[in-house]
């Protein structure tokens, strides 16, 4: 298995046990499973995976720890386009190559499956939105010339 | 204290994207800040990478502009989540600014004094307990407080002997500064159209230096290519430092900036009267500079401490008092606006006193000044140690009460406090100063040390709640809430 398929043997495994599901159980059935061992920066691949599969609605995010696998992804029912994705290490999502297509508050990305969740937690347009915004939490242009100016 | 080995997944909140945001899909992780030590940098620099990639997935690209310990800081930090970043910075080399000081000392937890993480002098100290640091963080390890230019070499070398993960962090050395300044302007400027307007012009990419220094020191002369990123960090610096003796007087008497090399600390002894203006953390740490034998004000404690237990004792039994104080202080600040820190410094002008009043400590604290006939008048606005730490306020009231409580201490610098008065006129002739003041006073120093801090227009000036270009703006400040020591995996 590759170190995505790993933790997603994992997820499901815990999901068909009915067990809670959250980076720490992962690791744990991940250790047992894993024949290379795990890498130091194995959370950030299981980030990765996480969210490729929250992209697709196979989990979602409960509060900030805990991760629901749905029925689809328990059955195994992964599509063909996330094992892809999967398999070669990037994130499957609606593309957004750049903010020339999409920009970030524009509608560009997936909405959480379950409409909401926490933004700060999960991703949703709520914070892009407000990143993108030219005046919230901005500074006037006049102010924000100065500080360019500091660029010295 | 959490002892912790265990993986705790551990994301964002999104509070660093708005306490840093400054304009469309653009942040500011430098100026006007009031928490702003070396270590604040780092976490601040942290803090905002990890939000960025918690609350956006979809930011893969990352344009830094700035090369010191923030823009270090986040460019690691991003290749560490996955994101790709190029870093862009004007000068040869990084940690350019700390680089420069070789003789004012920084530890990384100097300013949790009295607390006894004070005494930790690695970073991010795994020995501390506090928890396990996130793989990108700057580390480095020392006995006592760094050299600021020690440090800087330090850290560059731990950037330098660094293996990136993919996403490899880009650096551009020696870029001039109009380039930085032109792009993020039309950045700005195009996804700010495209959310009021709909405009669905696209973001122009960032041509990439041709001519630049690398990492390594050599110059490159090569096409680079071009860089479209989702996000802009400006990392670039404090904001302008105000060193002249008048505000509205750029041509006239002028102080050395706080991150040059000064000869404030050039000889044993300190012959000279010097003016030190200002009340803010540098102008303490200049005081202490110049009236003790000591390079920082935790060797100063330190010295007071040693061989003398009663001392010791009457300190530690002062510690949690002075802890809480301290900590209801930088509390207050995160939800008030105005000066809360008056509160502390009464209290802590209180506890000098008192203490000053034993007689084993004021000649202890008498037998750490400085040996000569200098003068030290430190010219500030009562009420104007505002945020200065408790390390150096104490120090510096310990000081005064044990000078007003001895009364003289010959061949030894005095330390003369002139309050409530401000600069009226300034001159210099042939590098003697002459001073006026609005008391009447006039001095005529050798030296003179302006520590006004950054500009007022940039401090706290990046949080701006307007919903509209007609709503009417409401300053708010998210820069006065308490960053963690380290961010934790």
């Amino acid at each position: 298995l590759s170190r995505e398929q790993e933790i997603i043997a994992a997820l499901i495994a815990l999901g068909k046990a009915k067990k809670s599901i959250n980076l720490q159980s992962l690791r744990q059935i991940v250790e047992k499973i894993s024949k290379n061992g795990l890498r130091e920066n194995w959370e950030i691949s299981a980030r990765q995976v996480l969210r490729t599969l929250e992209g697709v609605g196979l989990v979602r995010f409960k509060g900030y720890e805990f991760i629901q696998a749905t029925d689809n992804l328990i059955k195994a029912d992964l599509p063909e386009e996330v094992k892809e994705a999967i398999a070669t290490g990037s994130e499957f999502a609606p593309q957004v190559d750049s903010p020339t297509t999409s920009p970030p508050g524009a509608g560009g990305g997936a909405p959480p499956p379950d409409g909401g969740g926490p933004d700060g937690a999960n991703g949703g347009d709520g914070f892009r939105e407000v990143l993108g915004h030219p005046y919230l939490f901005s500074l006037p242009e006049n102010e924000f010339d100065e500080l360019l100016d500091a660029i010295r | 204290m959490i002892a912790s080995t265990a993986v705790v997944y551990r994301s964002g909140n999104g509070l660093a994207l708005l306490a840093n945001k400054c304009a469309a899909r653009t942040f500011d992780i430098s100026t006007g800040m009031v928490y702003a030590s070396i270590r604040d940098q780092i976490v601040r620099a942290q803090l905002l990478i990890r939000d960025l990639k918690t609350s956006d997935p979809q930011c893969r690209k990352i344009l830094i502009v700035g090369a010191g310990v923030a823009g270090i800081t986040a460019a690691a930090c991003a290749s560490q989540f996955g994101i790709e970043a190029v870093v862009l910075e004007t000068g040869d080399k990084p940690f350019q600014l700390q680089s420069a000081a070789s003789n004012r000392r920084v530890g990384p937890f100097m300013y949790e004094w009295p607390s006894i993480v004070s005494e930790f002098q690695n970073y991010p100290n795994d020995d501390s307990g506090l928890c396990e640091a996130l793989e990108s963080t700057p580390t480095w390890t020392a006995d006592s407080p760094h050299m600021a230019s020690d440090l800087a070499d330090v850290l560059s070398r731990w950037l330098r002997g660094r293996t990136f993960q993919e996403p490899v962090p880009r650096f551009f050395f020696g870029v001039a500064a109009e380039v930085a300044r032109k792009y993020v302007k039309e950045f700005v400027t195009c996804v700010s159209k495209q959310q009021t307007d709909g405009s669905k012009d696209g973001v122009p990419a960032l041509e990439l230096p041709a001519d630049f220094v690398a990492l390594d020191g050599q110059r490159i002369n090569g096409k680079s290519g071009t860089y479209l990123p989702d996000y802009v960090v400006l990392a670039v610096g404090m904001g302008t430092e105000r060193v002249f003796l008048i505000d509205n007087e750029p041509n006239g008497v002028k102080g050395v900036p706080f991150w040059s090399q000064d000869d404030l600390r050039a000889n044993c002894r300190m012959d000279w009267e010097v003016g030190v203006f200002g009340g803010g953390d540098g102008a303490l740490q200049d005081v202490l500079r110049l009236v003790t034998k000591h390079d920082h004000p935790l060797t100063f404690i330190d010295s007071l401490e040693k061989g003398a237990d009663s001392i010791k004792a009457k300190l530690n039994a002062l510690r949690s008092t002075l802890e809480v104080l301290e900590q209801q202080s930088r509390l207050l600040a995160s939800w008030s606006s105005g000066p809360v820190y008056d509160l502390i410094d009464s209290r802590c002008r209180e506890l000098c006193k008192e203490l000053s009043s034993l007689p084993r400590v004021a000649d202890k604290v008498m037998s750490q000044m400085r040996l000569g006939n200098g003068i030290v008048y430190h010219v500030y606005k009562e009420g104007q140690f505002g945020r200065a730490y408790l390390l150096n306020r104490f120090c510096v009231h310990l000081i005064h009460a044990c000078l007003q409580e001895k009364k003289a201490i010959g061949g030894k610098v005095r330390y003369v406090r002139l309050s409530s008065t401000l600069v009226r006129s300034a001159s210099e002739h042939l590098g003697t100063f002459k001073v006026a003041l609005d008391n009447g006073q006039i001095l005529n120093l050798d030296r003179v040390v302006v520590r006004y801090g950054p500009n007022r227009d940039e401090q706290e000036r990046s949080q701006l709640v307007k919903i509209s270009a007609e709503t009417k703006a409401d300053r708010m400040s998210m820069s006065a809430i308490p960053l963690p020591f380290v961010v934790a995996r």
